[in-house]
């Protein structure tokens, strides 16, 4: 089960197939190629920058060849579509020994995204980031302030506070 | 005058092949009696008493191009004006943007969903320069099989146990602290 | 998720005033339906005013491993336009009590089957079919199979509907699967291939012992046939003996890359996490079945 949602038809990507040499397009296999080619990237580099479309298809495909990879490298059918979507031979080590263990015992999803900003008035495609959780690159975000200490936050959570003792004991507020 | 008469002539002749080509038309038509074919059965009951049609403007009217859909009237410059110029074209920039956000930590401004650039552009040159403290050869053609620590000027490789560890030749840099979850009491939390 | 994107996509040019027409359409066409997320939601959240009083059934113990190969039309169809939680489990229920009535015994494709219908205009008012079992298709209570044999030198298929309340009994002859999905190859072999005598005495299969596999390679007969099994990737049958344009055709008109398309396939089938729960449903069905049938026993004894 992927742990975030995902479009209910995969995005035809016609610009990703291609032209071949004589002069035809490449069709859906194509698109796949472009894929691997992504997913390739991304578990190699951990974070990768694109075009928002591509990330996004190329996101589910790298979450369901986590999965299917989870089940083992003496599993044949986990051997094959690793064989098929790293092109790198070296990677398949990697998903095997590194990325699955990282990431046996999550319960979120192993991939992030996020969204580059566009300088106006911007074009239709955005940019997106792409990356494996647990990569050792800096943060793309830096981690969320604690506002805990604000004169605001201070008197809202003491009068949150007041309110429920004040139910719990009856007396109005 | 030889050159006006051959153009008399010439003119003569297209007009004899248009109308040619029109009672061609005509008389080709299913309905109509081809002058040259001769019939050896009885003709259509229909038929019989319709002598050949002459010619006549309105046949050539009949289901023609010339009742194809066409303007009743001329567009107001008021219609092309706000049809090029109006709102349909202008909505995106009259619209105003209130999904703009100023970041906590920089002061950029950018749209809610995305990230700030600036703050984002230190971290992808620092990634950068993690990347290339890595043998290229290794990074591109021959990745590690195990985790990868990166180890800046004044850490300590011990720290990382069982992991492969890539020497980075500079400082760690002074907005990402080492350690994110736990709470800290020194100089970065 | 649809819903979610076109709802979301809804609001949002609401808010702007011009409605872009397909997103209109995609709102439209899902307006009568709720989602399962906006329906799970409500009913578990604690703003609500009448708490919903479930009765969680107790699932006592996981499903076997295998129980959703052996009943495929327990599982929802994959098509997302087509789910509907609800329906699917008042589905699912309606099937446990058939199945109470008349029980189906576990079959594959190739088992040798014996269907007993009511029919008004027969002698005797039953009328039963022998076949071997050429297909097992959709979902729910509209599950159904197909027997093909032979009778008086002419193929029959009859496709019953597995629910259905004609249906009086339900008999495996014999129990066993072939190295296809669907048989229906077996129309363009010789009717040797599909012949079952009507008498055929059942084979008993004891309850633990695996199923065997016939491993029988049909020889067809000559084209033309009903479809270019060249194209089929068949293991059940024989070397075709085509010429070699034939297969070149296949090739060139092949699919090979779609095995390796993750997102289709998940998209095209339920997800493995739904599966178990499912099935573990099925499973807990199933014995409520079993103590129901022991309880009357008992009452009637």
């Amino acid at each position: 089960m992927l742990r975030f949602g995902i479009r209910n038809r995969p995005r035809r990507l016609s610009k990703a197939m291609g032209r071949k040499e004589d002069g035809h397009g490449t069709g859906p296999p194509g698109r796949l190629e472009r894929m691997t080619i992504i997913v390739n990237s991304l578990v190699r580099h951990e974070r990768i920058e694109g075009s928002h479309q591509y990330m996004d298809e190329a996101r589910g495909y790298t979450e369901r060849l986590l999965q299917i990879a989870a089940q083992g490298d003496k599993n044949h059918e986990a051997m094959d579509v690793a064989n098929y979507w790293l092109k790198d031979k070296d990677l398949i080590h990697k998903l095997f020994k590194v990325l699955v263990p990282r990431y046996e015992n999550y319960t979120t999803c192993a991939t992030r995204m996020w969204t580059l900003p566009v300088e106006y008035p911007g074009g239709k495609n955005k940019t997106s980031i792409l990356e494996l959780k647990g990569n050792p690159w800096p943060p793309v975000v830096p981690n969320p302030r604690n506002n805990s200490k604000s004169l605001i936050n201070v008197l809202l959570h003491n009068a949150k506070k007041d309110y429920r003792s004040a139910s719990k004991d009856g007396t109005p507020v | 005058m030889t050159n006006l008469a051959t153009k008399c002539r010439n003119v003569i002749r297209l007009l004899h092949r248009h109308c040619a080509a029109i009672n061609e038309s005509l008389f080709s038509k299913s309905n109509g009696l081809h002058p040259a074919l001769a019939l050896d059965v009885a003709a259509p009951p229909s038929f019989k008493q319709q002598p050949s049609k002459p010619f006549s403007l309105n046949d050539l009217f009949a289901d023609n191009i010339f009742w194809a859909a066409v303007p009743k009237k001329r567009r107001s410059y008021a219609k092309k004006w706000t049809r090029r110029f109006g709102p349909d074209k202008i909505r995106k920039f009259m619209t105003p943007r209130i999904n703009l956000v100023s970041c906590l930590e920089c002061g950029t401004w950018h749209e809610r969903h995305s990230i700030c650039g600036s703050c984002y552009e230190k971290v992808r040159e620092e990634t950068k320069a993690m990347q290339s403290s890595m043998n290229p050869e290794e990074f591109h053609y021959n990745h590690p099989r195990s985790e990868v620590a990166y180890v800046f000027h004044g850490e300590d490789a011990n720290d990382h146990p069982d992991k492969y560890i890539v020497e980075v030749d500079k400082p760690r840099p002074d907005w990402w602290p080492k350690h994110m979850l736990t709470k800290g009491h020194g100089k970065y939390s | 998720m649809a819903d979610k994107l076109a709802t979301l996509g809804f609001r949002s040019f609401l808010s702007h005033q011009f409605l872009k027409r397909s997103v209109a359409a995609v709102s439209c066409r899902y307006a009568n339906t709720l989602s399962n997320e906006t329906v799970e939601k409500h009913r578990t959240s604690t703003l609500a005013h009448d708490k919903e009083q479930k009765e969680e059934k107790k699932i006592s113990a996981p499903a076997p491993p295998g129980l959703k190969h052996v009943h495929p039309e327990f599982l929802p169809n994959p098509t997302f336009y087509r789910r509907d939680r609800i329906k699917e489990k008042l589905e699912r229920q309606d099937m446990y009590r058939r199945r109470a009535v008349c029980p189906i015994p576990e079959f594959y494709v190739g088992s040798i089957m014996a269907v007993t219908l009511a029919d008004p205009y027969a002698s005797g008012k039953t009328n039963r079919f022998v076949g071997i079992c050429i297909q097992r298709a959709s979902y729910g209570l509209r599950a159904n199979f197909t027997l093909r044999n032979v009778v008086d030198n002419q193929g029959l298929e009859i496709r019953y509907d597995m629910y259905s309340p004609l249906i009086q009994k339900v008999e495996v002859l014999r129990l066993e699967k072939r190295l296809d999905d669907e048989l229906f190859y077996l129309r363009d072999a010789p009717a040797e291939f599909s012949t079952v005598p009507f008498n055929l005495e059942a084979v008993s299969h004891p309850p633990g012992a695996p199923v065997p596999v016939n491993t029988t390679k049909v020889k067809l007969g000559p084209r033309p046939w009903h479809e270019r099994w060249e194209r089929r990737n068949l293991r059940g049958v024989q070397d075709l003996g085509l010429p070699e344009k034939f297969y070149e055709k296949a090739k060139k008109v092949a699919k090979p890359w779609e095995e390796y398309d993750l997102m289709l396939k998940y998209r095209t089938s339920i997800n493995p996490q739904e599966t178990d729960e499912v099935m573990d449903e099925v499973a807990e069905g199933f014995r409520e079945i079993e103590r129901k049938r022991r309880r009357e026993k008992l009452e009637k004894s």
